[in-house]
């Protein structure tokens, strides 16, 4: 019954969050002492109710402000001037725009909004089809929660208590880096052919627009670096993140006024409650399976099939992505995370290196329909159909596989850079 | 939001620079937190903002999907009741559970105003209101979108009555 | 059969961890003798120790263990944590095993609707620092420390001269290493246990605050059963808290010979010296203690009293 109340509230569309807190109601008022009703308030509350989650707002505020303060513009011109000369120019300014971006918001989804708006027209104009500029846009905004700052990471490391958050934003470096290599040489490769010409630009103008870019990058450099020199907590160095974002903004390129903050300090409200309750649900849901041992007993289970690092990892990955086709990417790490990970450390995977692993593959999830926000968001702007979107992200979501499969198996490209600096 | 920040931005910047922090800097953000959580969870639910799983619910036609989302928003009401329920019990039995790191400011606000209610800052109940809080705003943010679809679904079948009449 | 849930904060391994071997002491005797089983929810599993005596206290678990979260329920619990209050671990023992441990336990049953069945040790804290050896309390002025987040500690370091800074633990290396203090408190244990002897280089041995670990049941679910099985109970909550301070001991003897081996410069003040400590940190703290503890502040002579008589 308690499925049933689950499965029948997603089907309907009831919120994801719903959905779980009505199914534990149900469980908790039928299943008689010691459960009660209570419990579900109080595990949803302490589930929220943890420092370190307030990063995740404080992140989305920084990013919403530098999304506000025209930066967006700055990063693209930034973009054309480092790559734009290369074969199928706009293309590759799309990625590296990312790879900036990445640097500034914590969610994939805040990328493809803020830079499908301009690049979808944009590229459309230089001679791409549309439907391939939305794929690339919503292939390339994975990269966002990779390079840090990251959402992904900061509820990873909440809920694995072994892992480091800044290991892992350092971690996240790598990859994130080798992804917009790989989809650039997949644009150099098949791409190439559909843009009129390359982009060129004055050099006078260029060196401005570099500068203009140098704040931006910034940014990372700045979060990363505080973080590393052990100033301040992840928390701190998401408030010192809006901090400075709010410098940008407000003084240097005066695109914020004063009566803008209200609204963008409510937007951040919203669109943090939106995550924020779905871990609320999902803890409470999590409780109560370790309070009935389920973790435990499907550790057990799933070692007596499964006996070395690599069959493991192989299997996450195939679960991670059967699963990213139907569970937003938070969601589905907050219900498996807590069971995958005992089974990770008794067989010896690294949990920085395992934390990569699960958010780069449920990062894809985010361009695979049916259930793949970049591509709704994506889709929204280009109103190609998801149809066609979807055919057209196809050959880059096995590009991103395949870099997938080189983190995963070539665990160095992820452990080392952290190991390099001390972690 | 706001305070949210600038308490965390002021109590890391105070420690950095005078090597001293709040002892309850690291408590009431979080709180405020929470409560922003549950403000955000009504106004979410109004702008139709929340992850749903949207396999089966894009492919229905415009018309049966509004009256299968009207069952949702009642589905959110009794939720939102529920978990307001839930959290009156919750801080019934859990909110005298005292605060340490919050005693010393409680106190000293009970001692500047004389208002003795004052001491129960440093205890967890008035944050655990906020479940309280939150179940009965979403209850009510979704008896109004309840009443926002119903009032669409009714304005489009009587289309042909002129709309004048109403007022 | 029924199912007793034990849950703590600490690890599992029960040759290392206090908690975790009481836990395991526990869950032997119940289960060998009556027809319960016990399920062991180690490591903060069932959530931090605030969430555990919540749990305990609405009957979800039945079980637990905890430390400092036992004064946030009970406050008369704290009077423990006056420091220098106990000269040695084995006085401590005396008073909890005794009249006064009892009466304590009763009170708190009253209050909280938990019964202790039997009491643990996290052990004496010490300080330890980066820049001078530590001697009398003159040594300590203008030296940062960080504290837990607990009044107490703070007017504690406060009235030893020292600066007392609040920061979470999560934080205390990165505190260390970067100067944001110049100094912590802990058990040996804790201390060795997180390689923070790497990065302080004195310890005194002033043994300024007793941590004691509380076994509580829910006073339903007890009185629920046969008085067998409860006279089982009440003996497992007791082994298991002999265990837990038995394996607290020699965490500490190995930790602090380990220490020492690793270079740390280690200081046991003499008496005349403790008795500095103990005149400029215990009377700030117990005027502090008896606003907060109003009409509770009873508790602060019980134990006084207690003490006295042990010592005798
Ligand atoms: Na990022
Ligand atoms: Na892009």
């Amino acid at each position: 019954m308690i499925y049933l109340i689950l499965v029948v509230g997603l089907a309907i569309g009831l919120p994801i969050a719903f959905s779980i807190v009505a199914a534990l109601f149900y469980f908790m008022a039928t299943a008689g002492f010691p459960y009660s009703i209570q419990s579900v308030a109080t595990q949803m509350f302490s589930g929220i109710s943890a420092y370190a989650l307030l990063a995740i707002p404080l992140f989305i505020l920084a990013g919403e402000l530098m999304n506000e303060s025209g930066i967006t513009v700055r990063i693209i011109a930034f973009s054309k001037v480092l790559v734009g000369r290369v074969r199928g120019g706009l293309a590759h300014v799309n990625i590296w725009a990312s790879v900036i971006f990445a640097g500034l918001s914590g969610s994939a989804v805040a990328d493809t909004s803020a830079l499908g708006r301009v690049f979808i027209p944009e590229m459309e104009k230089e001679g791409y089809p549309r439907d391939f500029a939305a794929a690339l846009t919503a292939a390339s905004s994975v990269i966002g929660p990779i390079i840090p700052p990251s959402i992904p990471v900061i509820i990873y490391a909440l809920i694995v208590s072994g892992a480091s958050v800044p290991a892992l934003f350092i971690a996240g470096i790598v990859p994130g880096f080798l992804l917009a290599v790989f989809l650039s040489g997949y644009v150099m490769i098949f791409a190439g052919k559909y843009e009129k010409k390359s982009v060129a630009m004055p050099k006078k103008e260029k060196l401005t627009t570099l500068i203009d870019g140098i704040i931006p990058l910034l940014m990372p450099v700045f979060v990363v670096g505080s973080i590393l020199l052990g100033v301040v907590t992840p928390t701190e160095a998401a408030a010192f993140a809006v901090a400075y974002a709010l410098f940008v903004g407000m003084v240097i390129f005066r695109n914020i006024r004063w009566r803008d903050l209200p609204n963008i300090f409510s937007r951040t409200m919203v669109d943090s409650a939106v995550i924020m309750i779905i871990i609320a649900a999902v803890s409470a849901a999590n409780w109560l399976l370790t309070y009935n041992r389920i973790p435990n007993m499907l550790t057990d289970l799933a070692l007596t099939y499964i006996n070395t690092q690599w069959t493991f990892l192989l299997a996450v990955i195939v679960l991670f992505l059967i699963v990213g086709l139907f569970l937003e990417g938070i969601a589905a790490m907050l219900v498996l995370v807590p069971i995958l990970y005992p089974i990770a450390t008794s067989l010896g995977v690294d949990p920085t290196h395992f934390g990569i692993i699960v958010i780069f593959n449920l990062m894809i999830g985010l361009i695979t329909p049916p259930m793949g926000l970049c591509l709704f968001v994506a889709d929204s702007i280009a109103k190609v159909g998801l149809g066609r979107l979807s055919m057209r992200v196809l050959p880059l979501f096995l590009v991103e596989l395949l870099v997938l499969l080189i983190i995963t198996f070539v665990p160095v490209t992820v452990t080392g850079l952290p190991r390099l600096l001390g972690y | 939001m706001a305070l949210i920040f600038l308490i965390v931005f002021c109590n890391a910047l105070s420690r950095y620079l005078f090597g001293d922090s709040l002892a309850w800097g690291g408590q009431i953000p979080v709180f405020l937190g929470v409560y922003g959580v549950m403000f955000g969870m009504a106004v979410a639910y109004i702008q139709d903002r929340h992850v749903r799983l949207g396999i089966i619910v894009d492919f229905i036609p415009e018309k049966p999907k509004r009256m299968l989302f009207m069952v949702v928003d009642l589905s959110v009401v009794v939720i939102g009741v529920l978990m307001s329920w839930s959290g009156y019990l919750f801080m019934t039995s859990r909110g005298s559970m005292r605060i340490s790191g919050m005693i010393d400011l409680a106190n000293s606000l009970q001692a500047l105003t004389g208002v003795s209610a004052l001491k129960s800052l440093a205890t967890m109940a008035p944050y655990q209101f906020a479940i309280v809080l939150g179940g009965a705003m979403l209850a009510i943010a979704a008896i109004l979108k309840f009443i926002e679809r119903l009032g669409k679904a009714l304005g489009n079948e009587g289309n042909s009555a002129p709309a004048r009449e109403v007022s | 059969a029924q199912t007793i849930r034990f849950a703590h904060v600490d690890p599992a391994d029960w040759t290392s961890s206090k908690k975790g071997a009481a836990a395991e002491m526990f869950k032997d005797v119940v289960e060998a003798r009556t027809d319960m089983d016990v399920k062991l929810y180690p490591a903060g599993s069932l959530g931090d120790e605030d969430e555990l005596v919540q749990q305990a206290m609405d009957g979800t678990t039945q079980v637990v263990m905890v430390s400092g979260a036992m004064s946030k329920i009970c406050p008369a619990a704290g009077v423990l944590s006056i420091p220098y209050m106990f000269d040695s671990a084995v006085t401590a023992w005396r008073v909890l095993d005794g009249q006064f441990g009892d009466q304590l336990a009763q009170h708190c049953l009253e209050q909280t609707g938990l019964r202790t069945l039997g009491y643990g040790e996290t052990g004496f804290r010490n300080f330890t620092n980066d820049v001078r050896p530590i001697e009398t309390p003159a040594d300590m002025k203008g030296l940062k420390f960080r504290v837990q987040d607990i009044p107490l500690y703070v007017k504690m370091v406060e009235a030893l001269g020292g600066e007392p800074t609040p920061i979470a633990w999560s934080e205390l290396p990165t505190a260390l290493s970067t100067g944001v203090v110049d100094g912590q408190e802990n058990p040996v244990g804790t201390i060795y246990n997180n390689n923070l002897y790497e990065l302080q280089d004195y310890m005194t041995l002033d043994q300024h605050i007793y941590g004691t670990d509380f076994i509580l049941i829910n006073e339903r679910f007890y009185q629920s059963l046969s008085k067998a099985d409860q006279r089982v109970l009440k003996k497992a909550g007791v082994m298991a808290g002999y265990m837990g301070r038995s394996i607290q001991q020699m965490t500490t003897a190995k930790g602090l010979k380990a220490v020492k081996e690793a270079g740390m410069n280690v200081y046991k003040p003499t008496p005349e010296e403790m008795d500095k400590f103990r005149k400029a940190a215990q009377p700030p703290v117990v005027e502090w203690l008896k606003k907060d503890l109003g009409d509770e502040s009873v508790w602060i002579k019980k134990l006084q009293s207690a003490v006295d008589e042990v010592e005798q």
